[in-house]
């Protein structure tokens, strides 16, 4: 008995190990390793994908990390999705203390304009969502203090994308999308809430999707909560879990104009997920969504009413964020995360990964 | 001078440690010999032994299933988790947060961070539930809320001498004079009938900035500890903008430095906001782990 347990224990050691070795190992990149690590990161499908190293250089991707270059902005990109492309506009959203600045360039970064805009307090993060025509951007500043109640809300700031931004009313959080020219956001406890805008950010209606709108207090556990959407050529997708009991599934509801929603599949989420769990997903290809599991490396690819998995090889945990060029080119944010038994001793890592053929296989990302 | 006011004065004595504990024992001693006498339960509930965690938590709008909080304990850096007790704007349902959870997380280990969500800042605009803009009806809703609070603690089945903390959202900028005079009259009564016996620890969770939290530090009796919402995701109770660092400063913050986000431990996946603690906790207190957060 105590043989055994030494045996498991020495395994488990064993293990810890291993992650905490393959964490620390040297990398032959140069700027994505211990000597450099990806200190904030931000990859998805609504904006452009950047990483900023320890060093302080942020480098940018606009084709899912087939190329990097440095981001040369006056100050660099707050947390979140805040760097965009709008036409040949390249829009990068900065914070300082309550300050939010909006950088923008038109010449692939040789030159900046810069907009200031008082908050009405300091924010740690900011999304900013390019219209698909290019037009108008939306930028969304993650407000802190709200935790119990309402579970996040935005300072919303709307306008053309090289001009001036007006602040306007934001009824959620910051995971602010395009659906055509309309504006979506999730938000209200647990993110039980879909909010639409048919008037660029001056008014709100909650939306009915998949039941009956949530109340805006006291939300049911068990209650669907919406992921961030996804924009797609011909509006959006966005992905909603939804509970029965210990068991999760992920729907996703495919909208053209934010207001009426048709299901474009569903997905049991294997483990233990919690209440207020969305799950990430990203446009894939011209017509298809992919959605990232949340306990495997597994992808799964809904196009044209059918549903594939791809392993994920070279990936060392369940993908955080991720985005997708075309159905070939991708890049994936993971954090791998471990403690030794002692409390105090724990790594938190953040790594970016590329596919170059649709998802089936990883290796990290050299920016 | 009353039973009552003797408490309050030994309240403030006695609160975190600014004051040595022999000149406690010394004014106590002087109230005996001047004939005043306080029976030794009401002393006891007066000076709750210390309970104080230097650590790294969370929260979770819902109070998570016992499967789940053990997922989340084991080899993990988190030591307490906050639990919303109740209160009129409470965002979830809390299913699963009954008397016997709270002693089965506290057996996983846990220490627990209960937190009130009643009616908020008349300038919040986000919420249907408010206080009054009246200075004095404000202070008697504080009360009011206090009442309640220890009301849904004490059904918990925690320590009557458990911390409680007000949540109090940000207000998204509209604060006005009346509000903030209104605001800090709320959080006085808080504090006040917290205070009284069987004493709690009075807390306040809001935006270190926007929720003006460092203008709280002029109460009398002063709030036993704060909870500052500051998503700079720096792990240190130390690092709080708008607050001073001579406030509070002695094992009195706590600090909510990343707002809601999903994380997977050990096969479970959770919406958790990312907290730092350095001051009261309900529940196991034996650990000092999370140096950074100080």
């Amino acid at each position: 008995m105590i043989a055994g347990n030494h045996v498991r224990s020495c395994i488990a050691l064993t293990g810890l190990a291993v992650l905490l070795a393959a964490c620390a190992a040297p990398e032959s990149a140069p700027s994505q390793g211990a000597a450099n690590p990806i200190v904030r990161a931000s990859i998805g499908a609504a904006a452009l994908s950047w990483v900023e190293f320890a060093d302080g250089r942020t480098a940018v991707s606009d084709d899912a990390g087939l190329s990097w270059r440095a981001l040369r902005a006056p100050q660099a990109p707050a947390s979140g999705a805040s760097v965009a492309l709008s036409g040949h506009t390249l829009t990068v959203v900065a914070l300082s203390g309550s300050t939010l600045t909006v950088q923008r360039s038109g010449d692939d970064g040789v030159s900046w304009k810069t907009d200031a805009h008082e908050l009405s307090q300091p924010a740690d993060s900011a999304n900013v969502a390019a219209s698909p025509d290019g037009r108008t951007v939306a930028v969304a500043a993650s407000l802190p203090g709200a935790a119990g109640a309402t579970d996040g809300h935005a300072q919303l700031l709307v306008g053309p994308a090289n001009g001036e931004l007006a602040e306007r009313a934001a009824p959620g959080a910051a995971d602010i999308a395009w659906s055509g020219d309309r504006l979506l956001m999730p938000g209200g406890p647990l993110r039980s809430r879909l909010y639409l805008s048919t008037d660029q950010g001056q008014t709100w209606s909650a939306q009915s999707v998949a039941g009956p709108i949530a109340p805006d207090h006291d939300v049911a556990a068990d209650a669907p909560v919406f992921g961030q959407p996804v924009s797609t050529g011909a509006g959006a997708v966005v992905p909603v879990t939804s509970y029965a009991g210990s068991q999760a599934q992920a729907t996703l509801y495919r909208t053209a104009d934010g207001a009426r929603f048709d299901e474009l599949g569903e997905l049991p989420l294997g483990g233990e997920v919690g209440p207020g769990v969305g799950v990430t997903a990203s446009q894939y290809g011209d017509d298809g969504v992919v959605v990232a599991d949340p306990f495997s490396t597994t992808l799964h690819v809904f196009t044209g009413g059918s549903e594939s998995s791809l392993a994920g090889a070279g990936l060392p945990g369940p993908v955080d964020s991720l985005t997708f060029q075309n159905a070939t080119d991708g890049l994936a944010q993971v954090t791998v995360r471990g403690c030794t038994k002692v409390k105090d001793d724990c790594i938190e890592e953040l790594r970016v990964y590329r596919t170059s053929d649709g998802g089936a296989s990883w290796e990290r990302s050299t920016p | 001078m009353t039973g009552r006011n003797i408490y309050h004065i030994l309240m403030i004595m006695i609160a975190p440690p600014r004051v040595p504990h022999i000149v406690i024992r010394l004014l106590f001693s002087v109230l005996l010999v001047a004939g005043i006498t306080v029976a030794d339960s009401q002393f006891a509930a007066a000076a709750p032994a210390a309970q104080r965690q230097v650590g790294k938590g969370l929260d979770s709008c819902t109070a998570p299933s016992l499967k789940q909080m053990s997922a989340f304990w084991k080899n993990t850096p988190y030591t307490y988790w906050g639990i919303y007790i109740g209160g009129s704007t409470r965002g979830c349902n809390q299913p699963n947060l009954t008397a016997n959870w709270v002693r089965q997380v506290t057996k996983q280990g846990w220490a627990l961070l209960p937190i009130w969500v009643g009616p908020q800042n008349p300038c919040q605009p986000y919420q249907a539930g408010h206080f009054s803009k009246n200075a004095k009806t404000a202070y008697a809703q504080g009360k009011r809320e206090a009442k309640l609070a220890y009301n849904a603690l004490h059904a918990l089945g925690l320590p009557d001498n458990s911390p409680i903390d007000y949540d109090l959202e940000a207000s998204g900028g509209r604060n006005t004079a009346a509000c903030v005079t209104a605001t800090k009259y709320f959080v006085q009564g808080w504090v006040n009938q917290l205070h009284s016996p069987p004493a709690q620890r009075a807390g306040l969770y809001t935006s270190t900035c926007n929720g003006f939290l460092d203008q709280f530090a002029t109460l009398n009796p002063d709030l036993d500890f704060i909870d500052g919402a500051s998503w700079d995701r720096k792990p240190s109770t130390m690092v709080m903008p708008c607050v001073s660092t001579s406030h509070w400063n002695s094992h009195g913050r706590h600090k909510q430095y990343l707002g809601g986000h999903n994380e997977s431990w050990n096969k479970v996946r959770l919406n958790v906001d990312s907290r730092c603690g350095n001051s009261f906790v309900a529940g196991n207190t034996n650990f000092t782990y999370g140096r950074v957060c100080a």
